[in-house]
């Protein structure tokens, strides 16, 4: 009589096991108590690891800080200054603001993205960029200027000058992994959106550049509609298999090969989709709500940005 | 890849699911499952679909960066998430909130290829499919799974004695 094989046992649970096989394991299981034995033991761990891994279902959403879901979007963040630094650069401010403000003609008060960024980002700053960042301007404001750059950017210019430590560390790894992986030619679509998302105040508005998507996506857009350049597309999503609209306009936040990415054009909202062309059809992948529940395959067809 | 939509509906959920036990963190883990079927779009055909999606997400998995870290950092914040929860939420919140903690850390502590081999079978998986994503032979799956379900359930149990200890301590 075999030595009760603990693999063989749990192949057989798990009715994995030729028929001949099984037959001979059921065989020794019922005649051998060692191989019993076993089996019961067998039976009792392939329960409880099933009820231990249904256990981790229950993961709470949102516990990673929001910064960290920039790293996924590839985009760069901030480093934390020590306070020193922080409190320097805030009287700069206030007395480069005072300054400039005392001084200067009046300018347009909406403010480009890319300036918000760098203001966070770069403890040299400039009192011009203060003087377009009202330093009372609350952070939702902010936001919904730069509605249309994609996420990350969103996360940076929500983010408070002194962020708590976790929501800084994934900025930090997000800056990494953005440094590390963003293409040029998306970095560079991503620089015409900027200018584009700070609308007539920018100095220096991206002109209609030709579109940094390639290939497939090209098409996919010419194709459909007039194409727009790629700092204004949207796109209606379709259900694919009823045609029915998925119920919200989509802009683009970025590319990335013959893949567009997706966000809604008007912000907050959970949805996200990525989308790809195939067979002169773009179709792709949209999550329709924050529990995933509702994702849903669909079409993508280029039409006009909704105004801001 | 014509059927789309079938493959989408058979295995979003399941993958997703397969995802969120493996990172810990749902939001990450429909951004995977989101980019494994773009990339299934992009095929023209896929010969076994499951395990070809499964493979996919895994190596996504795999080719993050510094997931450790993350993983890590994240258990932290899950941590100091459930201390809170001990202070506001209801028991029954609680305790399943220590319980997945349990369970995560339980998790933690296997090897990566027995971990896999796990959360693949407890998505139904059959064994030729979980050794062809692992690289491994099918005799080996079953040695795998042994070895990996006991002691998941080894480490889980002593994850609530310590916890249970530590309650005791604090009682006294």
């Amino acid at each position: 009589m075999p030595r009760p094989d603990e693999g063989l046992i749990h192949a057989w649970l798990d009715g994995q096991l030729p028929t001949e096989e099984a037959e001979r394991i059921e065989q020794l299981v019922a005649t051998d108590a060692e191989w019993a034995a076993a089996a019961a033991e067998a039976r009792g761990l392939v329960a409880a690891s099933s009820r231990i891994v249904a256990a981790l279902d229950h993961v709470p959403r949102g516990v990673l800080p929001q910064g960290a879901l920039a790293q996924r979007t590839g985009r760069p963040a901030v480093r934390r200054l020590p306070w020193w630094t922080r409190m320097a650069a805030a009287v700069v401010l206030v007395v480069g603001a005072t300054t400039v403000v005392l001084q200067r003609v009046p300018e347009p008060t909406t403010t480009p993205a890319p300036q918000v960024k760098q203001e966070l980002a770069v403890p040299k700053v400039e009192p011009v960029v203060v003087a377009r960042v009202p330093a009372a301007a609350p952070a939702r404001t902010v936001q919904a200027e730069v509605s249309g750059a994609p996420r990350a950017d969103r996360a940076l210019a929500e983010s408070p000058a002194i962020a708590p430590a976790p929501r800084e560390e994934a900025l930090n790894r997000a800056a990494d992994v953005a440094r590390r992986d963003v293409p040029r030619a998306e970095a560079q679509h991503m620089e015409a959106q900027r200018g584009v998302a700070g609308g007539s105040a920018a100095k220096t508005v991206a002109s209609p550049a030709p579109p940094q998507v390639v290939g497939g996506v090209a098409r996919a857009v010419s194709a459909s509609a007039a194409a727009p350049s790629p700092a204004s597309a949207c796109y209606k999503l379709l259900d694919s298999r009823t045609s029915v609209e998925a119920g919200v306009i989509m802009r683009l936040a970025r590319t990335d090969g013959d893949t567009l990415r997706l966000e809604p054009a008007r912000l907050p909202s959970p949805m996200r989709a990525w989308v790809v062309l195939r067979d002169g059809v773009s179709r792709g992948v949209l999550t329709t709500d924050a529990d995933g529940r509702g994702a849903l395959v669909v079409t993508a067809t280029s039409v006009a940005c909704p105004a801001p | 890849m014509s059927d789309i939509e079938r493959l989408f509906t058979t295995y979003h959920a399941a993958l997703v699911r397969y995802l969120t036990r493996r990172l810990g963190d749902r939001d990450w883990a429909e951004e995977i499952a989101q980019e494994t079927f773009v990339r299934a779009l992009r095929q023209e055909q896929l010969v076994n679909e499951r395990s070809w999606l499964f493979a996919v997400a895994s190596n996504l998995v795999r080719d993050e960066a510094r997931k450790d870290i993350r993983r890590r950092k994240h258990l932290a914040l899950l941590a100091s998430e459930m201390q809170d929860a001990h202070v506001e939420g209801p028991d029954t919140a609680m305790e399943r909130a220590l319980d997945a903690g349990d369970a995560r850390r339980a998790l933690d502590a296997l090897a990566e290829r027995d971990r896999q081999a796990l959360l693949l079978r407890e998505e139904g998986l059959d064994y030729p499919e979980i050794a062809e994503i692992l690289g491994i032979a099918v005799g080996s799956v079953g040695t795998t799974l042994s070895r990996a379900r006991r002691r998941l359930a080894e480490m889980y149990e002593a994850q609530v004695a310590q916890r249970a200890q530590r309650g005791h301590h604090a009682a006294s």
